[in-house]
């Protein structure tokens, strides 16, 4: 995020990658953060329709994204990220649940074949789940999960700071408040 | 305010009028059908609507400006009934992506025409493949 962050790491440095079983406590520790903010997140949701389910439906969907993952001791990342991909599909539910699970989707499908990522690999990754995610919808609306996706990857480690799928949209900045 | 099913009446041609004391509001079926198919497009994993009826078994993807021919909408003991054809992204949990688009269909249609929607029916005619990705 700052250029620090972004230079090579000095020689001689730990090398700093993700794995599976990195990936695998992070998706947990996102369930465990969805778990605790679930009704802040409902009270966002003004879109398109406000019941204010969002939180609850991504909830769901995340907790059946990480149920195989569990279990699992892989060490690759493109296995973890491929059982939340599955997982993810089959539960979704909901708008935000879908999208979810298509940003699992384009997040394994760039991974695949790789047992470990380093960050800027990771950024990439992020940013071309966004793309996949972009892609199942005609007009894509700023402001909801897509502009969350979208701005994780960019604001990576050689994250290239472009539009995914080379959409025209302008704002940068600026999540919706409410 | 929405109309109930009571101060509802349609007539054979099938508009949806308001009486109310000073001029009344007429919504024709195809306003709905524009408003529904419009909410339809915007919904997350539909890549499109089709026309009704598959055309020699392929489903044909509708252009931006006639939308409404992948809308019907009918009245049924006093309810609109609104049936919508669509095209929806592969690999997107389909059942989901209806459910959703059921809801988004329905809230528009209420909000913008202030008329009660009876029912909405989602027909998935084809699912839209997403390759040469770059």
């Amino acid at each position: 995020m700052t250029s620090a962050a972004r230079a090579e790491p000095p020689a001689g440095a730990a090398k700093e990658v993700v794995d599976g079983q990195l990936f695998k406590r992070s998706l947990l520790g996102s369930l465990s953060w969805l778990t605790a903010n679930q009704e802040e997140v409902n009270r966002l949701n003004v879109f398109p329709v406000p019941d204010g389910d969002t939180g609850t439906n991504m909830l769901l969907t995340l907790q059946s994204a990480v149920e195989d993952i569990r279990e699992s001791d892989a060490k690759e990342i493109s296995k973890i990220a491929a059982l939340a991909a599955h997982g993810s599909l089959m539960g979704a539910r909901g708008n935000s649940g879908v999208i979810l699970s298509q940003i699992f989707r384009g997040f394994a499908k760039h991974v695949q074949g790789k047992s470990e990522l380093t960050p800027a690999e990771l950024a990439d990754a992020l940013e071309e789940a966004a793309n996949a995610a972009y892609r199942a919808v005609i007009k894509p609306t700023e402001g909801t999960i897509l502009t969350v996706a979208r701005e994780a990857g960019q604001g990576g480690p050689g994250g290239r700071r472009r539009l995914p799928g080379h959409r025209q949209h302008g704002h940068r900045r600026g999540l919706p408040g409410g | 305010m929405p109309l109930s099913a009571a101060e509802q009446q349609a007539d054979p041609s099938g508009i949806l009028r308001r009486a109310q004391d000073r001029g009344r509001i007429e919504v024709f079926p195809s306003v709905v059908a524009a408003v529904a198919g419009h909410a339809a497009v915007s919904c997350y994993g539909v890549m499109g609507m089709s026309a009704r009826g598959l055309r020699d078994g392929v489903a044909l993807l509708l252009r931006r400006d006639n939308l409404h021919k992948g809308v019907d909408v009918r009245e049924v003991k006093g309810h609109l009934v609104i049936d919508v054809y669509v095209i929806v992204e592969y690999g997107t949990r389909i059942t989901a992506v209806a459910q959703n688009l059921r809801s988004t269909v329905r809230f528009e249609v209420e909000r913008l025409l202030g008329v009660p929607v009876g029912e909405v029916n989602v027909f998935v005619q084809g699912v839209h493949d997403e390759r040469g990705e770059g």
